[in-house]
């Protein structure tokens, strides 16, 4: 046997008693410890015992982010019918649709906001 | 879950009380006032409830929780000065549990060894190595659940973990006077 075989030997075996080192290392970690002796039968009751009996309150600040953003699109859908009707859009056939579509979700928006108004009071 | 009353969270308690006492018990190397730290982390649990948005599973909370009290409680008794690994602590648990009981008293023996050098190099190791490796092997977290519970990119995970690992195989290497000397080319 050669000597540079003779060290391919040598480095596989070192290889090998490392890799068999590391499973038997995390099949140690891997065991989980049985502590049920450890645990007390009451330890939940009496944890729960501990909490105080007023739970701190967590104020929520309510946002408007939605109904923010409704009156924003409506107040864009406004912009752009004077826009249209300043270029006169509403002659092309084209231009008569996006019109049509614009008035379509001003009306939606606007009906939205209606009812959630109208549920609020 | 919910946690809008006391007895909703006795039951979180008993649910999760398994897996934050065997946490606890590796990451500090002791049965020591395990007790205490384990109602300390569902107490910190408890405060920490109202501002948890569920961006994360409450188990991967509950670790993060552990891990830190845990950290804690090492801190405070390398500075008392105390052994870091009761090696001496009664092993009845272990012992208890053969699962082999045809093999033979001296490979238990050496098979209980093991398990104790495993323990004492674990705690050897930094707290943060240490997390990882009960996170992922004890705890079979995946690598994502381990870098929210310990607010870490994934990429040092994995570096951390496999240095963990390697730093374990070398100490126990050295401690059993294997030395490996590879034959120069």
């Amino acid at each position: 046997m050669s000597d540079e075989s003779i060290n391919l030997s040598v480095d596989d075996a070192v290889l090998e008693m490392e890799r068999v080192l590391d499973e038997r290392i995390v099949r140690e970690i891997e065991r989980q410890p049985d502590l049920a002796t450890s645990i007390p039968a009451d330890f939940a009751a009496r944890v729960a015992a501990q909490i105080p009996s007023k739970r701190p309150v967590a104020v929520v600040e309510t946002t408007h982010y939605g109904r923010t953003a409704m009156w924003a699109s409506l107040a864009a859908l406004l912009v752009a019918f004077v826009v249209a009707a300043v270029r006169g859009a509403g002659h092309s056939p084209i231009g008569a649709a996006i019109e049509m579509t614009l008035y379509m979700q001003f009306l939606a928006i606007a009906v939205w906001l209606g009812v959630r108004r109208w549920r609020a009071s | 879950m919910p946690v809008s009353s006391d007895l909703s969270f006795e039951q979180v308690v008993r649910e999760n009380q398994a897996m934050v006492f065997r946490t606890l018990y590796r990451l500090t190397g002791s049965r020591e006032h395990i007790e205490d730290l384990a109602q300390e982390v569902f107490l910190r649990l408890y405060k920490a409830l109202p501002n948890f948005r569920g961006e994360s599973l409450v188990t991967t909370y509950i670790y993060r929780i552990a891990v830190n009290v845990a950290q804690n409680e090492w801190k405070r008794r390398k500075r008392s000065d105390r052994p870091l690994v009761s090696i001496s602590e009664e092993t009845s648990a272990w012992e208890d549990r053969l699962e082999h009981p045809e093999r033979n008293a001296e490979q238990q023996m050496e098979e209980r060894e093991f398990r104790l050098k495993v323990e004492e190099q674990l705690q050897e190791l930094s707290a943060v190595e240490r997390s990882i490796l009960v996170l992922y092997h004890q705890e079979e977290r995946s690598y994502e659940q381990i870098a929210t519970a310990l607010n870490m990119p994934i990429g040092t995970i994995r570096t951390h973990l496999h240095r963990g690992r390697k730093k374990l195989r070398e100490r126990l290497q050295a401690s059993e006077g294997r030395a490996l000397c590879p034959m120069s080319r």
